[in-house]
Parts: C-alpha cells; structure tokens; sequence
C-alpha cells in the first residue's frame, strides 16, 4: 500500500474519539492494508492496557468506603457490608428447610428404593447449606479461631 | 470495528449499572452507594495522588470528594456517566484545594496505582504506552498534562475531558492527537 495514503488514513483514525464510529474509508483501507490493521489493533491494545488498572474495582469493605459510610450515616454498621443476609433470613431458611424435609418423609408413602437417593439428595442439601453458612461469614469463623488461639 | 462495538456494550451497561445504584442511593440504600464508591475509588485515589503526592492526603481527599458526591447526588441528571460527573467534582475540589502541591504528578511518571497480571508482551506494551504519554507531556504547557492523562489513564473522552477541565476541546483534540502520533511511532519500533 501507498505509505503517504496510510500515513494520511492513520491520522485520520488517530483523530478520533474513544468509542467513535470508524468513517467507511478507513475501515475499507483497514481490510487491504496489513499494516494499518496492525497498527490499529496494537494502538487499542495499547490504550485499553493503560486504562486497564484503575477500573478494577476495591472491595466495598475497604476500609475508606466504610469511613465514608459512616460519616454519612453514623449507625450504619459494617456488617451489613460483610453480609448481605442476616441471622435472622439464615434462621428461619434453616428451620423451613428441615421442616420441609420432616413433612417429605412422614407425609406420603415414599418408595422404599428410593430411601437411600432421597437421604442422600437431603444430606447433600444440608451440607450445601452448612457451607454457605459458614463461608458467608468466614470472617467471623476466622477471629472466633483466633481470639481461641490466643486465650489457649 | 468490534472493539469499538464491545466498547459501546460495555459503556451502555455501565450507564445503566450506575443509574441504577444512584437511584438505589437516592432511596435510601447505603450498599448501592457503597457499590458506587467500589467502581471510583482507585481513579479518584489516583487523581488525589497526582494533586497532593502522598497517600494520607490523597485518602483523605477521596472521603471528601465522594461525601460531596453523596450530598449532591439528586443534580446528577445522566447526561454523562456516573464516573465523569464524580471526575468533575474530584478535578474542581483538588484544584480549589489548599494543600494541594502546585505542579501535577502525571500516572505515567510513578507507580501510583497497581497493574493487574499481564503477560510479559502487554507489560511490555503498556510500559511503550507510558513512555509514549510521558514524551508527549515533556512539552507540554503543565496545567495540560492532566488532559492526556485522563485521557490515556483514566479513559474519558474528549468532550468529557472539556467538561471536567474547562480547556477548550480542540486544544485538548491535539494534544492528546500529537502524544499518539508518538504512541504510534513507538509501537511501530516493537513490530519492527
């Protein structure tokens, strides 16, 4: 391709802003030339990777976002960042869940083959449960361990 | 052509996130504004750290800047994205403040923020990209130099960079124009 009729269409696209919509001619040079096809994708490669570090997002529990939370709004309490379901929503989901298992089992005549799949369908329910309990709320289990850590 | 298209995808569905959490805010719901400072927080700590060169400062700037935000959240209208309306509030306070330092620090020229992973090629790329920038400022009149930084680093277009700056757009056009002429020319060296 014509070196003086690149430079002028890469000028052309350098003029333009983020998100623009690329003219026809361009794009239509962009198809047959390698090189500008080259250039332009290392050309937004390398916008996109400048720009890349601050969209990462902090966690909403930094330490600042809760300050400002709090001076916003003096009772606003941490943990209602830390866990975004109560005590209360994981107690009553605990108790309907057992409920519901006694009620399956003593409420109709379940096929004695299917004992065993169904206690293990129900174990697994349970254990599924019990997890998420416990690592929605590591945090809790973690200082728990080592406020007993250091009173041993 | 599918950049620029994922691009406008991924525009649209911050808009709409962000509108989101602001109306969640305006109701009364902290999380949503919690969230909100969660997406900011790195560019306008980064923004501190320009103006104010230390991170004590630059903490405390962030808290003042997104209490202002909060506490004038229902003028925010969605003409521009959350984060460009939050830019401007953030470029107004650290230019009206007194302990800010007079010359400004560009990205380019510290680490002030952390790089996610990359391989060693897009490492490679995006160290070309920050020398490209920092040649492009060293003749570049000082108080525009934020201009090319936020137009590299912090990734706001031209017309928003006016509205947060007040410079004029063709001014800003040709900086941030010469700075990748530069850019092009480096990463032509890589190829070759």
């Amino acid at each position: 391709m014509n070196s003086d009729k690149c430079n002028a269409i890469m000028d052309r696209y350098l003029e333009l802003d983020k998100g623009a919509r690329i003219p026809l001619e361009i794009t239509v040079h962009l198809l047959f030339c390698r090189k500008c096809r080259r250039d332009v994708k290392l050309m937004s490669q390398a916008e996109k990777l400048l720009s890349e570090p601050l969209k990462i997002p902090v966690p909403v529990t930094d330490n600042t976002i809760e300050n400002i939370l709090r001076t916003i709004d003096p009772s606003f309490s941490n943990t209602r960042l830390k866990n975004p379901i109560s005590m209360k929503n994981w107690i009553i989901s605990g108790v309907l869940m057992i409920l519901f298992m006694f009620v399956f089992v003593f409420s109709r005549n379940i096929n004695r083959n299917l004992d065993v799949a169904i206690s293990l369908v129900f174990a697994g329910c349970v254990i599924a449960y019990i997890l998420m309990f416990v690592f929605s709320n590591i945090d809790f289990f973690v200082k728990k361990i080592n406020t007993l850590k250091t009173a041993i | 052509m599918a950049n620029e298209l994922l691009s406008g995808i991924e525009r649209t569905t911050i808009e709409k996130r962000d509108s989101l959490l602001v109306k969640s805010t305006l109701k009364g719901d902290k999380n949503a504004f919690a969230r909100l400072m969660s997406f900011n927080k790195q560019r306008i700590f980064a923004l501190g750290m320009s103006f104010f060169k230390n991170a004590s400062d630059a903490d405390d700037f962030v808290q003042d800047v997104f209490i202002k935000a909060y506490t004038h959240l229902s003028s925010f209208k969605g003409n521009s994205l959350f984060s460009t309306w939050l830019m401007r509030i953030a470029y107004n306070t650290a230019i009206n403040s007194v302990n800010r330092r007079k010359e400004y620090l560009p990205l380019t020229d510290e680490e002030i923020i952390i790089s996610p992973d990359c391989s060693p090629e897009e490492h490679h790329i995006r160290e070309v990209t920050k020398d490209a920038v920092r040649d492009a400022m060293t003749d570049l009149p000082e108080k525009y130099t934020v201009c090319l930084d936020m137009y590299f680093s912090y990734d706001i277009p031209y017309q928003e960079i006016c509205e947060i700056t007040g410079f004029p757009v063709n001014t800003i056009k040709s900086h941030i124009f010469r700075a990748k002429k530069i850019l092009r020319k480096k990463l032509e060296e890589i190829v070759k």
